[in-house]
């Protein structure tokens, strides 16, 4: 018998074509459940044939008769079946009435923050502090980027102490409800603009992320990023991508694991992209990997997987480590039709979620742990796993994620409270962030009977086969103007 | 007289012969049935031995499922231990008739 595991390695899962949200042992438990019910009938079906070729009439049975052994099997088994059915059923609306209660509080979040920031924009003339419609985004991201940097918040010995508070609290930032308050500021960002604006939240709400889809982070983003170009920064340049290496020949990941320990470190100067090939000239299939941010500056240096490349992805706009990858994929050999499996960590995840909604690459799977790509449109049927850390605020950066709750859906989120049962290290301002903790994550997916996540084990093997691949790496840079 | 005695004897030998032969491939037939749904019944309770069991504390929701689930279980191996009763009263009989051959 598996133990339930202890509360910091339980995985609630939501999406995929369903309203139910629930951890994957319930999950699991109900498939179960239903299997248990649905067999329940078949077997006595199979009794039924049992009694028919009995060749002893039922007044001649004695105490040890098999017929009366059958009859008796036939009530068990009656029994056996409506218990399943109770429990599955029961199982199932436990997991319906949790996605519904998590639907309902995080709409109520979002409406209080639409609310609040709506209210704060139309009075922005006399707030200074808002006179900026993008600023909850760009605060939270500039803020961030000053955590990785150490740069502090140029706000002198107050953002100095800022700063030192955080780092002497880990928790502060390492905090599910801190991380959900982030969500909804960050989707609330276009309503503060509307609200600028005078136009009425009700209204903002009904051309926002939650409804007509008019306005939403990606506005927010794009607002932020124009205003930013005007001091110099966040401006996009163009970039090129070489190979740098060749790994040996490896064999096809064979899980969620081993999918998040082939992505590339961001390590500076390191390569970015991991292509890998499996299959031969008849029928290709590829791997691609991509890492994190590796440069927090607000201003682009060198290497596209900086916070230029972040905001115009989320302003969906052509972002630098975008433009790097598809350049990879070109020269890799990658052709349109070709099954891509895409996996990215952070910017990497939310770069081939792009990759994904676009029709430029046939992806047939997408793998994202940590990244902020709530907002990005993939088409339904692209089997997904995002994982998503409860206490990682990077992922919330992206927004409130698209509704995939109907039929087709296929899109799994996987959410895991990296830090429940553990205080998070001092003097790292994003640990449930790092591909470590996530790497954590990987393997207890791994690990999970939740059908859907098992079928996308499944899935990876039948699309990649047995034979080991070919791997190159490749490392982008922006180029200079002109 | 006495031929026609004897081919009665012989008739009601040939028939309770037949008769055997029957009933041994009814329960021969009984057995295959009863061993392919021991085979599907055990398959179903490895799938459900996989069934979370949760520690330490619950709450009052999840321990009545965990009690429900446990009955479950509890009912699944009843039944294979009945059915294992079954097909040995089957195999039983089926020595039985051999025998009075």
């Amino acid at each position: 018998m598996s133990g339930e595991p202890p509360q910091g390695d339980a995985l609630i899962v939501s999406g995929g074509g369903t309203t139910m949200v629930a951890t994957d042992q319930i999950l699991a438990d109900a498939a179960i459940m239903q299997a248990v019910s649905a067999e329940a009938g078949e077997w006595h079906e199979q009794l039924l044939r049992i009694r028919l070729a009995e060749p002893t009439p039922a007044p001649t049975w004695h105490g040890d008769s098999a017929g009366l052994e059958v009859m008796q099997l036939a009530r068990l088994i009656d029994v056996i079946g409506e218990q399943s059915r109770v429990l599955s059923a029961a199982l199932q609306r436990a997991a319906e009435e949790y996605g519904e209660a998590e639907r309902r509080v995080e709409f109520l979040a979002r409406i209080s923050a639409a609310g609040l920031a709506s209210a704060l924009g139309y009075l922005a003339p006399f707030l200074a502090l808002l006179a900026v419609p993008s600023l909850t985004a760009g605060a939270v991201a500039w803020f961030l980027a000053s955590l990785a940097t150490g740069s502090g918040f140029g706000f002198g010995e107050t953002s100095g102490r800022l700063a030192r508070w955080i780092d002497e609290n880990p928790r502060m930032l390492t905090n599910p409800v801190v991380v959900a308050a982030v969500r909804a500021l960050v989707s609330a960002g276009d309503d503060a603009a509307a609200g600028a604006f005078r136009i009425p939240p009700g209204l903002s709400l009904a051309l926002g992320d939650d409804a007509a889809g008019i306005f939403g982070v990606t506005t927010t983003a794009a607002g932020l990023v124009a205003v930013a170009r005007t001091t110099g920064a966040l401006r996009e340049t163009a970039v090129g991508a070489r190979r740098v290496g060749t790994g040996p020949r490896s064999p096809p990941p064979a899980g969620v694991a081993d999918l998040a320990r082939r992505i590339p470190s961001s390590a500076r100067a390191g390569p970015q992209i991991r292509i890998e090939r499996y299959g031969d000239a008849s029928r290709r299939a590829w791997v691609v990997y991509v890492g994190g941010t590796a440069d927090w500056s607000l201003v682009p240096g060198g290497d596209p997987w900086d916070m230029t490349s972040n905001a115009a992805a989320i302003a969906e706009q052509s972002a630098g480590s975008y433009r790097a990858v598809v350049e990879a994929m070109h020269e890799a050999g990658v052709q349109p039709a070709d099954p891509v499996i895409g996996v990215g960590h952070s910017q990497g995840g939310l770069i081939m979620a792009q990759v994904a909604g676009s029709d430029e690459f046939n992806t047939v799977g997408l793998a994202t742990f940590g990244a902020p790509a709530g907002q990005v449109v993939i088409p339904d049927a692209v089997p997904v796993i995002a994982t998503e850390h409860a206490d990682d605020l990077v992922p919330a950066l992206g927004g409130a994620r698209q509704d995939n709750t109907g039929d087709a859906g296929r899109h799994v989120v996987v959410t895991r409270e990296a830090f429940s049962d553990t205080e998070p290290p001092a003097g790292e301002a994003l640990p449930a962030h790092n591909m470590s903790a996530y790497r954590e994550t990987a393997r207890l997916i791994d690990a999970s009977p939740e059908p859907r996540l098992r079928e996308f084990r499944a899935e990876l093997e039948a699309t990649l086969g047995a034979e080991p691949g070919q791997t190159t790496l490749w490392r982008a840079s922006r180029l200079p103007a002109g | 007289m006495e031929a026609l005695e004897s081919g009665t004897a012989a008739d009601v030998l040939g028939l309770a012969a037949a008769e055997r032969a029957e009933r041994l491939a009814a329960l021969r037939h009984q057995r295959t049935l009863l061993r392919d749904l021991r085979d599907r019944l055990d398959s179903v309770a490895r799938l459900a031995a996989s069934l979370g069991r949760a520690t330490g504390w619950r709450s009052p929701a999840q321990g009545r499922y965990a009690e429900r689930r446990d009955d479950l279980l509890r009912d699944l191996s009843r039944a294979e231990r009945q059915l294992d009763i079954a097909l040995a009263a089957v195999e039983q009989a089926i020595t039985t008739t051999t025998e009075e051959d």
